[in-house]
């Protein structure tokens, strides 16, 4: 544990060190962050502004609604953002030292590019967050804290198993880097309450694409509007999950045929 | 104690062939058609504690995997491979922490970063101990002369030095073997000389086992008294470099030198297979069981000969008649 520590640690510096070696390229990369966490502000206030309700929540809860989506996006691309440079080791051989090493590949593949900056902008979500939670008053119990805390963490099981998944096809299909952005394309359905979308569509994006299982089931959890048997079924579909892509990822390193030289 | 042992090692890649044009690319959505190419066959071979071998062979002949698959990289179609007691692509992590993998194509240096902050990495990655990591790398900076080197960007580096970067971060975690892959490729020859005496010393120093790949013929002869010779995935020659020459050239080459006037080209072709000529000088190739003969021939006859060479062809002719007689 100290050992893969310490290799986080090193990695995430380099990667610093790599971004701010080129300052105007990481300045304009900073700045798009900043336009893009302008626009995210921008949104939450208009729904504060504008509505009273959505989908049967108040204000205040689908901001919630809102506020997880960007948490557990933010915490995905900060901490498995190496998943993006992942074909182009596939594709030069660079995967190949990464396999020579005694560190876990999937581990150091996507640790690799951790970036630090996305992290900082979890400050103020984090903040956000304890804002919105304090103003619903159905959250002012331990209880409803854990289930939120609890469902994120298995919201971000999921999400670690997508990026896995991710990894695997891309060692058997070099060519394909699509299924990752299918995912980023598919998590802007999170952002909002799931009742919004039709009964068939979320049944769809609970069990086949979940992402409302990841997004949407810890406020629902929180604000104990949602069956335990789901909570449960969240529970299981994590776990399975999870083994599912760690099963396809060894299957992938077994046919894994490396580059030329 | 074999450091290497490799036994029946077959491998072999499967590929889908898609076919030209845009209807191929719309038919490979549906159906794809399945290759099988062999990369290596059925190879054999062991390596002792210490032992520096060169591992040569043409473009494609299997070089390369056969050094994945040692490094555990690949797993084999078929065969037994041991590397140090371990089965390579068990991939455990006593294993991986006592090989080291440096291809000369490639490189796990991060280019807008100095060398320094991998080879960090690698101390993080391979747990070296505070102590010998420092006492390692001021060992290997004197060694491969990169005192100056290390805090500079990659980026910013020439080809050999990076190379030596490369070597430095490989080799912090004092691998006990060694797979050098085509190191000295695209160096230039005083780069190359001074990559080559690093191998040699630290082979000397440290006992440690190294294949060395390489389609430089000058690595393989300073570095390796032992030579595996692989083409199109099988082994073509496994023994000392010394014996190459005698085991597939037929032919030895007489050098003559002529005096006064020199000789015409007809006066020497009834000798043997005529390489060179000038009037004062002639290469000429004959079989290696008619050279006695043949040279007493030439003394005994009317040429003015001045001086009279016998010596084997060189190890360059004789591999490249190898990799020509095998294509």
């Amino acid at each position: 544990m100290r050992k893969y520590c310490r290799i986080w640690l090193q990695l995430t510096r380099l990667a610093i060190g790599t971004y701010f070696s080129n300052a105007l390229d990481y300045t304009s990369y900073f700045i798009g962050k900043l336009v893009r966490f302008g626009f995210f502000l921008v949104l939450i206030g208009s729904l504060f502004r504008f509505t009273d309700s959505l989908a049967g929540y108040t204000k205040h809860e689908a901001v919630l609604f809102f506020l997880t989506f960007n948490f557990i996006d933010v915490c995905s691309q900060a901490l498995f953002r190496g998943i993006y440079q992942f074909r182009r080791d596939i594709q030069l051989g660079n995967f190949d030292f990464v396999l020579s090493k005694p560190v876990d590949p999937l581990f150091y593949s996507l640790s690799r590019l951790t970036d630090i900056t996305d992290l900082v902008f979890l400050l103020p979500i984090v903040a956000l967050i304890s804002w919105t939670m304090n103003a619903i008053p159905a959250l002012h119990s331990l209880s409803s804290i854990l289930l939120y805390a609890g469902m994120l963490f298995l919201g971000m099981i999921i999400v670690l198993g997508i990026h896995i998944i991710s990894a695997s096809v891309t060692i058997w299909q070099v060519e394909s880097e699509n299924f990752i952005w299918l995912y980023r394309e598919a998590m802007t359905i999170g952002r909002f309450p799931p009742e919004i979308y039709a009964a068939p569509i979320q049944l769809i994006f609970t069990v086949v694409i979940p992402i409302i299982t990841i997004v949407a089931f810890p406020v629902k959890a929180a604000l104990q509007v949602i069956n335990g048997k789901w909570l449960a079924f969240a529970l299981i579909y994590a776990v399975l999950f999870l083994r599912l892509s760690l099963f396809l990822w060894g299957r992938a390193l077994k046919k894994y045929s490396s580059a030329s030289s | 104690m074999q450091a290497i042992a490799v036994e029946h090692l077959t491998k072999q890649y499967e590929y889908s062939e898609t076919q030209p044009g845009l209807w191929g690319s719309l038919k490979g959505l549906v159906k794809r058609e399945r290759k099988i190419i062999p990369a290596v066959t059925d190879i054999s071979f062991s390596l002792a504690e210490g032992e520096l071998v060169g591992f040569l062979g043409p473009n494609g002949a299997g070089k390369t995997t056969t050094l994945k698959v040692l490094s555990g990289i690949l797993y084999p179609t078929s065969g037994s491979i041991q590397v140090l007691g371990h089965v390579p692509f068990e991939r455990s992590v006593p294993f991986r922490k006592q090989f080291a993998l440096v291809m000369g194509h490639k490189n796990q240096l991060w280019w807008d970063l100095p060398a320094r902050q991998r080879i960090e990495l690698n101390k993080a990655v391979y747990e070296v101990p505070d102590k010998d990591f420092k006492r390692n790398l001021d060992e290997l900076s004197e060694l491969l002369t990169l005192k100056d080197v290390l805090d500079v960007p990659v980026r910013k580096l020439s080809l050999g030095q990076r190379m030596k970067c490369e070597l430095a971060a490989a080799l912090i975690h004092k691998p006990r073997v060694l797979f050098l892959d085509e190191p000295t490729i695209g160096l230039d020859v005083v780069a190359q000389k001074s990559l080559r005496d690093f191998i040699a010393a630290y082979n000397a120093e440290k006992n440690t086992t190294i294949i060395l790949t390489s389609h430089y013929m000058e690595d393989i002869s300073r570095l390796c008294k032992r030579v595996v010779i692989i083409d199109r995935g099988v082994i073509v020659y496994d023994g000392l470099l010394s014996d190459l020459v005698r085991r597939f050239a037929h032919h030895k080459l007489l050098t003559l030198v002529f005096r006064g006037d020199g000789v015409r080209r007809a006066d020497v072709e009834p000798y043997g297979e005529v390489v060179e000529f000038s009037p004062h000088q002639a290469l000429l190739k004959v079989p290696r069981e008619d050279v006695k003969t043949v040279a007493s021939r030439i003394l005994s006859s009317s040429l003015p000969v001045e001086d009279f060479l016998i010596h084997e062809m060189e190890v360059d002719d004789v591999i490249r008649m190898i990799f020509s007689r095998s294509g």
